[in-house]
């Protein structure tokens, strides 16, 4: 298993002025897994997702991928906005120069993604759900052995949903790597080979499923989630009693 | 990811471009230039064009004009300004052909809206990827900011020269058609100081949009720098002048216009128009600047710095902050 490493995480945090918004994590990541981030809104996800792509520094830590090819990884934002004027053909060409990718494949991903018949119409026009598809092509447009998605299921309707997990479940069985972020417990239950809960910028729990089930002694990650919410706020709540 | 292929390099560069300019092409901010640009360049020749063939023609001067004569005695006339008032009169009459009240006004008038239409066009290209998320999504793709830089750089200016070929290639045509050689002259001048302003105030909007993070910001900073360097600059100029030794007084005055691009290209226009006479009794240096073609050189070394200067920069504080 050692060797087949492809993300080293070593006391990797964020800090904010005073504030600290990643505790020090420690993760290693290995081929073919996918690896969910969950937790609430703030615990720190897109922060670590933003530090290992390089989008931000790290105030302290260091990372490691280890992969072949020029490219490390695909990467598909959360809450990415397109220039308006353009249509999802002219986006992905963008992308596509940089990676050396062919037409076709592009014109595979576009029709992978729902989009082929609406690749000419500017993505100003374009739903939530649909930008989404536009940012999902664009991570894939590389050929890679890690792909990280950073919310994304954000704003796609449940067909979309079911589709996206088809794809991670396509990428899986190609021995790819996938890192995802997401507070929807019930994609993290589907998709999830290993799980990594965040809570309020501090890594809480790293293992499978059931691994953290046992830990918590209940059946579901909603009760995972409540008990440490309840551990965290339990002295808040002695307080205002008293 | 470091393309090592030096077509290949060129090829990215270039598809970047193209981007760059589908963008600018397709935003109503350009078309709405074009059509400013457009009726500057009416104004210029319905207006500035016009006065310079009528100016001279009406001024009458002086005491020649009463049919006085003056007896100066064993004194030559000249001394008086009188025989010599008349030749020089003639001579700087025909040589201030060009420039007029109402070509000075139409210069301001480029001086003052070209710098902060490229100002904010420049760096609202780089906030919005910075608001997009673009720019972070671009970080991920291990390419250069040299070529983000570089490419926002080519495709502003194409796409402002382009709309500022457009406008006053139609009244350029007109020019030429109606074979008004001299008038040409002062178009063309009139051209390339649009021309310059746009090349250097592209590079200075991207170092404005590299040091934003929000449109408020980028529009804060972007009349900020405007206003120095428009309004301010001048002020600050003439203040730190008077601290400068007498025999230091005139470099240090022209190494300040050239390190300001607006007054630097006001320098230059005024000497290819003709009228450095303005400038007082200093006007002889700059006129023989001029004449050798020093003047130009010299703007276009302090513009190619300036250029390089602020595409460095932007590159670096993009790199480092993203």
């Amino acid at each position: 298993m050692i060797n087949d490493k492809v993300l080293s995480i070593t006391n990797l945090s964020k800090t904010y002025g005073k504030k600290q918004v990643l505790a020090p994590v420690n993760l290693t990541v290995h081929r073919g897994e996918c690896v969910v981030l969950c937790g609430g809104n703030g615990a720190g996800k897109s922060t670590l997702i933003k530090l290992i792509t390089g989008i931000e520094k790290p105030t302290a830590g260091a990372f490691q991928f280890r992969v072949q090819g020029r490219k490390t990884f695909g990467f598909m934002p959360d809450d990415m906005k397109f220039p308006k004027d353009l249509t999802p053909l002219e986006v992905l060409n963008y992308y596509r120069q940089f990676l050396n990718v062919s037409e076709e494949r592009m014109h595979h991903l576009l029709q992978r993604v729902g989009l082929w018949d609406f690749r000419r119409q500017k993505v100003g026009s374009f739903s939530k759900g649909m930008s989404q598809r536009v940012n999902l092509a664009q991570a894939l447009l590389a050929d890679v052995d890690v792909y990280i998605f950073d919310e994304p299921t954000n704003g796609l309707d449940p067909y979309w949903v079911i589709e996206f997990k088809r794809i991670i479940h396509d990428l899986k069985r190609e021995g790819k790597t996938v890192i995802l972020s997401s507070h929807i417990m019930r994609d993290v239950a589907e998709i999830s080979d290993r799980v990594v809960i965040l809570f309020e910028g501090v890594m809480k729990e790293n293992g499978t499923l059931q691994e953290i089930y046992a830990r918590h002694r209940c059946d579901n990650l909603e009760e995972v989630f409540l008990r440490l919410q309840s551990n965290s706020t339990e002295p808040e709540l002695e307080a205002e009693v008293g | 990811m470091r393309e090592t292929n030096p077509m290949n390099k060129l090829k990215i560069l270039g598809g970047m471009v193209v981007h760059e300019i589908k963008l600018l092409l397709r935003s109503k901010w350009l078309l709405n230039f074009t059509l400013l640009f457009l009726a500057m360049a009416a104004l210029f020749y319905f207006y500035g064009l016009q006065s310079v063939e009528t100016d001279p023609k009406e001024v009458v001067y002086g005491l020649e004009s009463m049919g006085t004569e003056i007896d100066t005695g064993t004194v030559d006339p000249s001394y008086f300004g009188l025989d010599v008032i008349e030749v020089e009169e003639n001579k700087e009459t025909a040589e201030s052909a060009g420039y007029s009240r109402a070509i000075a006004m139409l210069m301001n008038l480029s001086l003052w809206l070209i710098p902060v239409i490229c100002l904010i066009l420049g760096s609202n290209s780089i906030i919005t990827d910075k608001e997009g998320g673009g720019l972070s999504l671009y970080r991920t793709y291990h390419m250069p900011f040299t070529y983000y830089v570089l490419s926002k750089f080519i495709a502003l200016c194409v796409s402002l020269l382009a709309s500022l070929g457009v406008s006053y290639g139609v009244f350029g045509i007109i020019v030429s058609l109606t074979g008004q050689g001299a008038q040409g002259t002062y178009f063309q001048t009139f051209l390339w100081l649009n021309v310059f302003l746009v090349i250097v105030f592209s590079a200075l909007s991207l170092f404005i949009g590299s040091i934003s993070t929000t449109r408020m910001q980028g529009l804060s900073f972007a009349l900020i720098a405007w206003s120095f360097l428009v309004f301010v600059y001048e002020f600050i100029v003439f203040s730190v002048v008077d601290f400068v030794s007498y025999g230091q007084k005139l470099t240090g005055m022209l190494l300040f216009i050239l390190m300001n691009p607006i007054e630097s290209l006001r320098v230059w226009s005024i000497e290819k128009l003709n009228a450095e006479y303005i400038f007082g009794p200093e006007y002889l240096l700059i006129h023989e600047w001029g004449q050798s073609g020093m003047l130009t050189n010299y703007l276009i070394v302090s513009i190619i710095a300036m250029i390089v200067m602020a595409l460095s920069v932007s590159t670096v504080v993009m790199k480092k902050r993203g």
